[in-house]
């Protein structure tokens, strides 16, 4: 038994479609944690710079998650 | 005492708070006040509070969020600078230190990523230091209690959910009243809006009690026996008609005497008791209401007397199931030889009876439910949600309300967060201008690649890139406002779903995570800002006639 609008379902099933955006940052900010550990293993002095960097980069990456939360919100919220 | 003794007895003690609080509370104990807690209505604009606020533009809580932070960090620059005053002496007081660090760590932290330029570049640490202050006041804003909960309480708009209201503690408050866990409101459409609308807005009636029909009908007439004592027309004192106000202020004074006279007449006391005191404005709306009432109360008189039957209706089906379950049982046991036929005539019946069960409890569930909004309609003439005993006795309003809250976090409006990435990326070219002159624009319009042409074919490549570059740059203007807005809004978002799942505890965690993520976020915004200034202010035009030197 389903009730509700079928656009109501339609939306969420969209919204969920557009979090697949968040699969590719996903695996990015593991390979740049794994560079990050990698590189701090090998010259723990440089600890701090690597770290500082890492950051910057996994929020690059992370940023095209947001999009895709954002497209997802705009669908839920907005449409 | 063993370690795992011990152990038990704390994790014991820590399951049983867990469940007080997770559990019990949260699900038993506040629905049961009324308290259980609502889903907002999430919207991504910033809810409008007064339209037209100030030249023709509407006055949102994402502004009054902003301008909340704003006033802060001013006041907190006023008495930091009045402070300082005395801050020359060679050792700093607690207060000079503590600013001291807060600054120097910032300062430092910067350094690392920009080098000299950050000393070098006007106003470039104070831009993104005020970026990043500014930002994380207005994130940490948003957390504090109150925000984003307690706003002004209006009738739920066409299309979102509401929920019942009830008076506040004070005067002129209202409160949401949600007495099940897990509700996530009653959808509203335009004509129980338009109802609402009338009860909380226009004010066209007090709550009315709840009577039968022939009362309502009586009353109505005693009123309109009154009001037929009225003057057609009320004049001034100097013979014109009045208007308005002085209309119904004669008005009022004209039913205060026909009523006077109207009690002292010969009267049903029953009668007498309820239009006794009661004012020119109850005596219209009485009236007004009194046809849709008498419906409503017909309704509720109706249903509730077939409910009276298909309870004792369901009570003797009970009594004859049960009476022949124990037969059959009997039966079984004493005569094992039961024939067949017996059997399938007792199984009919059964499926039988259980079939007409199903159908009485079927009506009576839809009978309840119309009892209860009858109920509320006798009360509160179009109400749309139904109302029990219990919560009639505490004075719940059966129309569906919500909430606009008066601030909501800075951050969390896509407007404000645009606006500064806008800003901060056209600051990025003026630093790129100020550094390397007109030729900053080769970095998109690269012609002296173009120039080149004849030496080095593969130039033209480099135009193309230019180009490219021109979109990259909107992009980061579309980057910097995506990134702070999508984490603040959906930060908000999971507050708002995790309270509304667990109210007690458990958000707690998730405001760990907002406190991170709102000085993340904002330090990240500032970083991008001063590493995209310093990417400009590079020198690009000419590094392959350097390469080409070098090798």
């Amino acid at each position: 038994m389903i009730d509700g609008s079928i656009e109501v379902g339609l939306k969420a099933i969209g919204a969920g479609l557009a979090m697949v955006g968040a699969f590719g940052p996903g695996i990015g900010i593991g390979l740049l944690a794994q560079g990050a550990m990698q590189a701090i293993g090998r010259n723990p002095d440089a600890a701090g710079t690597i770290q500082a960097n890492m950051i910057l980069a996994i929020v690059f990456t992370e940023a095209i998650a947001i999009y895709a939360l954002v497209v997802s919100l705009l669908i839920v919220f907005v449409l | 005492m063993t370690a795992r003794t011990r152990g038990l007895i704390v994790f014991g003690g820590i399951l049983f708070v867990a469940i007080i609080f997770c559990g019990v509370i949260p699900f038993v104990v506040m629905p049961g006040s009324g308290f259980a807690v609502a889903l907002p209505v999430i919207t991504v604009p910033g809810e409008i509070i007064t339209p037209d606020f100030f030249l023709g533009v509407d006055l949102t809580n994402t502004i009054v969020g902003t301008v909340f932070a704003d006033l802060l960090l001013v006041l907190a620059i006023f008495l930091l600078w009045r402070a300082s005053k005395g801050w020359t002496q060679e050792i700093p007081g607690r207060l000079q230190a503590l600013m001291e660090i807060i600054a120097e760590t910032l300062y430092n932290f910067f350094q690392g990523l920009a080098g000299d330029r950050l000393r070098t570049t006007p106003m470039l640490w104070p831009l993104v230091a005020t970026i990043f202050i500014f930002l994380l006041t207005a994130n940490m804003l948003k957390l504090l209690p109150g925000v984003e909960t307690v706003g002004s309480m209006h009738c739920a708009y066409a299309g979102t959910n509401g929920y019942y209201m009830i008076d506040g503690w004070t005067g002129n408050s209202y409160r949401l009243w949600v007495d099940e866990p897990l509700n996530a409101g009653f959808a509203q459409n335009e004509a129980e809006e338009e109802a609402c609308n009338l009860y909380f807005k226009e004010k066209a009636y007090e709550p009315f009690a709840i009577q039968t029909s022939d009362e309502i009908q009586q009353q109505s007439a005693a009123f309109a026996v009154i009001l037929n004592e009225l003057p057609e027309t009320f004049t001034g004192e100097n013979g014109e008609a009045l208007e308005g106000d002085a209309l119904h202020d004669a008005e009022a004074e004209a039913y205060e005497a026909a009523l006077e006279a109207y009690l002292a007449g010969d009267t049903d006391p029953t009668v007498v008791e309820v239009v006794e005191g009661t004012d020119f404005d109850e005596a219209h709306a009485y009236i007004e209401f009194a046809d849709a009432r008498i419906a409503s109360a017909e309704t509720f008189a109706a249903s509730t007397t077939r409910l009276a039957e298909i309870e004792t209706e369901l009570e003797a089906l009970d009594g004859d199931h049960g009476g022949e379950e124990e037969a059959t049982e009997g039966e079984a046991t004493t005569d094992g030889e039961a024939t067949s036929d017996e059997a399938v005539v007792l199984v009919a019946e059964e499926v039988d009876s259980d079939a007409v069960r199903e159908a009485l409890g079927a009506e009576r569930e839809t009978l309840e439910e119309q009892i209860g909004l009858a109920r509320a309609q006798v009360a509160f003439p179009g109400a749309t949600l139904p109302l029990s005993e219990e919560q009639l006795d505490n004075d719940v309003v059966p129309f569906k309300f919500h909430i606009t809250p008066f601030v909501r976090g800075a951050a969390t409006d896509l407007s404000l967060t645009f606006a500064l990435a806008v800003i901060s990326m056209v600051l990025v070219q003026v630093y790129g201008v100020m550094a390397l002159g007109p030729a900053y624009f080769d970095k998109f319009l690269n012609i002296p690649a173009l120039g080149n042409l004849s030496k080095k074919p593969l130039g033209a490549i480099d135009f193309v890139v230019g180009l490219l570059e021109i979109i990259a740059e909107i992009g980061k203007v579309v980057s910097l406002a995506f990134r702070l807005f999508g984490n603040l809004f959906a930060g908000g978002v999971a507050l708002m779903a995790v309270t509304f799942l667990v109210a007690l505890f458990v958000p707690i965690v998730i405001y760990g995570l907002e406190v991170i993520i709102g000085t993340v976020q904002a330090l990240v915004f500032a970083v991008l800002t001063l590493v995209f200034s310093v990417q400009a202010m590079e020198h690009h035009g000419d590094d392959h006639e350097h390469d080409a030197e070098h090798h």
